[in-house]
């Protein structure tokens, strides 16, 4: 029997694309079920803290791990002894499945969130969206972040 | 406005245009456009309908978050996750149905009229306005770094300057521009070596194959990274 190998291919791709589609509506509707996670100023605990965000999307992309890894860096460096003493937090967050904060810090795509959190209450935010634009110049993006945690730090809000 | 605003937002298009995550989608809309090789017009054509389907998209959104839908109270987070959540479910599999049209593997079976022979073939060989809705669809299918610069930079720029419509206008032109120089030089280089080598019809035959795989395989790529969770590219 001959077999018709342009159907066959098209027979598995309208599969491909049926299971996919059944799947993502499956995925969407575990997503709504789960709780999205909980609060930025509770989970911080008391006293005056300062934690940073990574916001990122469930898929990451090249420039977002660029960015990551330039802001944990800063973070592990030039706020080194911040972080040691607890003052200064850094926390990863999916904001497609915590879509709490990302509502409450109104995100818009993978950006870094810096929080100032004064006795388990968050006093100000700052969202800094424009990363993006920094991304391959890590001075610029340095002394952009860097600002926006030191103003805190020092007992912000500043801008 | 100056000058220096309308260039910043044609930057920022280039800028989302020639960063790696829309690199799947500017490939297959290179090939789309290219595709009509041997006939020049086509191909300009092509490149002017699908500038005008990404500047349609981003003007609508900037419109609903800028202009005359304020009243609906969204903000530029609502529509961007919205977006990022749902297009980018729906843009594998669209990718796909899109490959098999272009390479007529759809039959009979499908009574749906998107899907019937006339538009498989037309698609397939002609077609240049559904270069518009391909320019639309990639536009709205906000990755990362793309819904970084437009709802992060470009919209606040927008708002900034009191301009609902040209700043958006601009940065879809710039977010089309790479993908146009691509296309152009593909379909020219193309028509040269066909010429060359005596042989435009069999490679303008060869290009479409090309195309309809091309939309396959980006269209499995985006489903097996959106939908299944599966980073091919690390």
């Amino acid at each position: 029997m001959k077999i018709d190998a342009k159907k066959l291919l098209s027979k598995i791709l309208l599969a491909f694309v049926l299971v996919s589609i059944g799947f993502a509506i499956g995925k969407e509707a575990t997503l709504r079920r789960v709780p999205s996670g909980g609060d930025a100023a509770s989970a911080a605990g008391q006293g005056e803290k300062v934690i940073v965000y990574y916001m990122h999307a469930t898929i990451r992309c090249v420039t977002c791990n660029s960015i990551e890894a330039m802001a944990a860096r800063l973070v592990d460096t030039t706020f080194a002894e911040a972080k040691r003493a607890g003052r200064l937090v850094w926390k990863e967050v999916d904001f497609q499945q915590n879509e709490n904060l990302a509502k409450r810090y109104d995100v818009v795509s993978s950006c870094l969130v810096i929080v100032h959190v004064q006795d388990g209450k968050e006093v100000d935010f700052k969202r800094l969206d424009d990363v993006w634009l920094l991304d391959g110049k890590p001075q610029e993006f340095n002394d952009y972040v860097a600002g926006a945690i030191t103003g805190y730090l020092e007992g912000g809000p500043k801008q | 406005m100056t000058w220096y605003v309308v260039a910043s937002a044609l930057w920022l298009g280039v800028l989302t245009s020639i960063s790696p995550c829309p690199l799947a989608s500017n490939i297959a809309a290179i090939s789309f456009i290219g595709r009509h090789m041997g006939n020049h017009r086509r191909v300009l054509l092509s490149g002017v309908l699908y500038t005008l389907g990404r500047v349609l998209a981003y003007v609508a959104v900037g419109a609903i978050i800028l202009g005359a839908f304020q009243w609906l109270a969204l903000s530029g987070g609502d529509v961007s996750r919205f977006l990022q959540r749902y297009m980018s479910l729906v843009l594998g599999p669209a990718l796909i149905l899109i490959g098999m049209i272009l390479l007529e593997m759809l039959g009979f079976s499908f009574s749906l009229n998107l899907a019937s022979q006339g538009a498989q073939q037309k698609a397939g060989r002609g077609g240049v306005f559904w270069t518009t809705g391909l320019g639309f669809l990639f536009a709205l299918s906000f990755c990362p770094v793309s819904a970084g610069l437009y709802f992060g930079a470009l919209l606040p720029l927008s708002a900034k300057h009191g301009s609902q419509f040209v700043l958006p206008i601009i940065f879809g032109i710039g977010t089309a521009l790479p993908v146009l120089v691509f296309a152009f030089l593909i379909a020219f280089a193309s028509e040269y070596v066909g010429k060359a080598f005596n042989r435009v019809s069999q490679i303008e035959k060869w290009v479409r194959g090309i195309t309809g795989a091309v939309f396959i395989l980006a269209g499995i790529y985006y489903s097996l990274a959106h939908i299944y969770g599966i980073s091919l590219l690390g």
